[in-house]
């Protein structure tokens, strides 16, 4: 039977058991286990158990638990309300300066955790209420923590590009670097839609296509007067010694993130060091701002354990997958076929892109880089796409799935934190930022530049 | 996790006391290998000295927090899943659904569980090392995997037992607690 026949039963397979709700990482381990009995022979299930073994025992995946755990750290402290605050102080006199305030403290916290809904639960449990207090439209609100939150993927570090640098063997400390400069394009891209958005909401043009935007709650009737209540004024004219006085209190964050990068950079520590490290320092700086009792360490490595055995179970059952897989050459005809369509590779890259998206729909980054790269990896080195520049992009793709229903996770977390809110406001708020996204990969596609001059930069490379 | 009014049974207690027990291991072993990564970096790049253990010991700790805390993970309901088809059945589909979902990771977790358990037998027997520096018996590193699923299928059997009950008694009403809100408290997921 041919690799390709091969593949597509196993694919439909998999996502058979995934219609039952098994869980990700058990529905890969029946598929695997389901294919060697069905397309190899008995004496190689005994490889089994070694490979599902065999797929952790790598000290890189240590990186994610030790993120996550610095993650989790600053998550329980107030430090997610004084990197709002020092956002508010310095962007806060602009058209929408909270919502962007938001937006850049998302990022801020996405430097110091590798998840995404963790980020957006962090600040929007903080920002949303704000917002809504200072009559920002639903929409404007809402859309700011849901997009802002993906920033956690992309922006260092990253359990996703964790898991892309282990799946498709690239250097992890290099993709960190890569999304540095697009985490930032992608932060001003949002700020931008939000002034947009704004602009949109208080002129009232096109009340249908911006419904998600404008006001529609009835304690908040004033839409274009953001002046309306007194903390308003106040809040948005800090001034200049106020403005530095906040930026003390977020200089130990950015020390921290400062240091874990330079870390990598300078090529002196692997990312999992640089997360031990950080997760070390992490919890001394809380302690020492924020004060933490012991029994708040163990909630914070309770959470850590329930993230990690998630991630690292669906790592090491796709693992097992993907050796299957390769025994069966479905990743090698599948390469084959596509180079001898002879189509031009953008053709593939959108081809692929699409799956992503389709894909991002129904699963968590975290399995989608994990089921497909093991098949369609060799096709992007095959076509000669560079395997850090497409990671970038892959996650940049990723971020829209967190952000579409009927499985977008910080979607889920915004309607836990205001769910007051209709859920309208929140889709039609948050849906317009899917373009964003989409725009920022057509930008990295013509500037590739921006994904890859700082990791080319790196030391000891 | 059964309702209220019903007594569990004892083994449903002992299985969800492994369970939480599994989670506080499994986390207070993340907090050890990053001190163990913590001390290898300070004797590496500080005093200068070369580290034997440190590497080796924390990857072993990470398995056992992914494998032995999967069973942590399973009674929180942390197991990313899709339940978009499922939600569109109602009633007792829904249940015999779950139940047959249950069934599928149990056995799923006894054959790794039993190839696991096989595999650390012949190392035992054989008494294998690590081939390292610091060359500990792998005896105990590959003992992770048959714990870890065995936990895991004791707290798959009280889950399906559950869904079991349910079937039987036809009360179908599993309220599940609200999704949003999960992820929300714990801002679990990637």
């Amino acid at each position: 039977m041919s690799g390709l026949l091969i593949g597509l039963i196993v694919g439909i397979l998999l996502l058979a058991l995934l219609a039952l709700g098994i869980p990700v990482a058990f529905a890969l381990g029946l598929t695997a286990i389901i294919s060697v009995v069905v397309f190899l022979t008995p004496a190689q299930f005994g490889y089994f158990s070694e490979f599902v073994f065999g797929s952790l025992n790598n000290f890189a995946l240590l990186a994610i638990p030790l993120f996550v755990l610095m993650g989790a750290i600053f998550g329980q402290s107030q430090a997610s309300r004084d990197l709002l605050e020092a956002a508010h102080a310095w962007f806060g006199k602009l058209r929408g300066g909270l919502a962007m305030s938001a937006v850049v403290a998302c990022a801020l916290f996405a430097a110091l955790t590798g998840s995404s809904p963790a980020t957006s639960a962090a600040i929007g449990k903080v920002a949303i209420p704000e917002m809504v207090r200072r009559n920002y439209p639903n929409g404007v609100a809402s859309g700011a923590i849901v997009a802002g939150g993906t920033l956690g993927i992309l922006i260092p570090p990253s359990v996703t590009l964790i898991l892309y640098g282990i799946a498709t063997e690239s250097s992890i400390g290099q993709l960190f670097l890569a999304g540095v400069a697009p985490g930032i394009m992608v932060t001003l891209l949002f700020c931008v839609w939000i002034f947009i958005a704004m602009t949109l909401a208080s002129s009232n043009r096109n009340p249908g296509l911006m419904a998600g935007v404008i006001q529609s709650s009835e304690e908040n009737p004033q839409t274009t007067n953001m002046e309306g209540s007194p903390e308003i004024s106040e809040a948005e004219n800090y001034p200049w010694k106020r403005k530095f006085a906040i930026l003390v209190k977020v200089i130990p964050f950015i020390i921290l993130i400062a240091s874990v990068l330079g870390a990598l950079y300078l090529g002196i520590a692997t990312p999992s060091e640089a997360a031990a490290v950080g997760a070390l320092l992490a919890l001394i700086l809380v302690g020492i701002l924020y004060g933490m009792r012991p029994g708040n360490i163990m909630n914070v490595a309770l959470e850590t354990t329930r993230t990690s055995t998630m991630i690292l179970m669906i790592v090491a059952f796709s693992a097992v997958l993907g050796q299957v897989l390769s025994f069966l050459n479905v990743p090698q005809d599948l390469a084959t076929l596509i180079a001898d369509l002879n189509v031009n590779r953008w053709v593939v890259f959108l081809a692929m892109n699409v799956l992503f998206l389709v894909l991002g729909f129904f699963v968590p980054p975290v399995a989608i880089i994990l089921i497909t790269m093991p098949v369609l990896f060799p096709i992007v080195t095959e076509l000669g796409f560079d395997p850090i520049w497409f990671g970038i992009v892959m996650t940049l793709n990723m971020e829209m799935g967190l952000i579409t229903p009927p499985v977008g996770l910080n979607l889920y977390v915004v309607q836990g934190i205001a769910p007051d809110m209709p859920v309208k406001d929140i889709l039609l708020g948050s849906l317009p930022y899917v373009a964003v996204l989409a725009v920022g990969i057509v930008i990295l596609c013509l500037f590739p530049g921006i994904v890859t001059w700082l990791p080319n930069q790196m030391l000891g490379n | 996790m059964s309702e209220p009014g019903r007594r569990k049974s004892l083994f449903t207690r002992v299985v969800e006391w492994l369970s939480e027990a599994s989670g506080y291991v499994s986390g207070a072993l993340i907090l050890a290998s990053m001190l163990v990564v913590c001390y290898g970096v300070l004797l590496r790049y500080f005093l200068g000295a070369s580290t034997i253990w440190q590497t080796e010991l924390a990857i072993y700790f990470l398995m056992f927090a992914a494998f032995v805390g999967g069973a942590y993970g399973l009674k929180h309901d942390d197991h990313v899943h899709i339940d978009l088809v499922v939600n569109r059945f109602s009633g007792r589909t829904r249940v015999a659904i779950r139940l047959f979902a249950a069934v599928l990771g149990l056995s799923l977790i006894l054959v790794v569980g039993v190839i696991g358990a096989v595999l650390w037998w012949e190392t035992t027997v054989a008494g294998r090392r690590s081939g390292t520096a610091w060359n500990p018996p792998l005896s105990y590193p590959y003992f992770i995997v048959p714990l870890g699923m065995g936990l895991i299928a004791l707290q798959y059997l009280v889950i399906a037992a559950e869904l079991f009950g349910k079937l039987r008694s036809g009360d179908t009403d599993d309220r599940k607690p609200d999704e949003a809100e999960e992820v929300l408290d714990e801002g679990r997921q990637i």
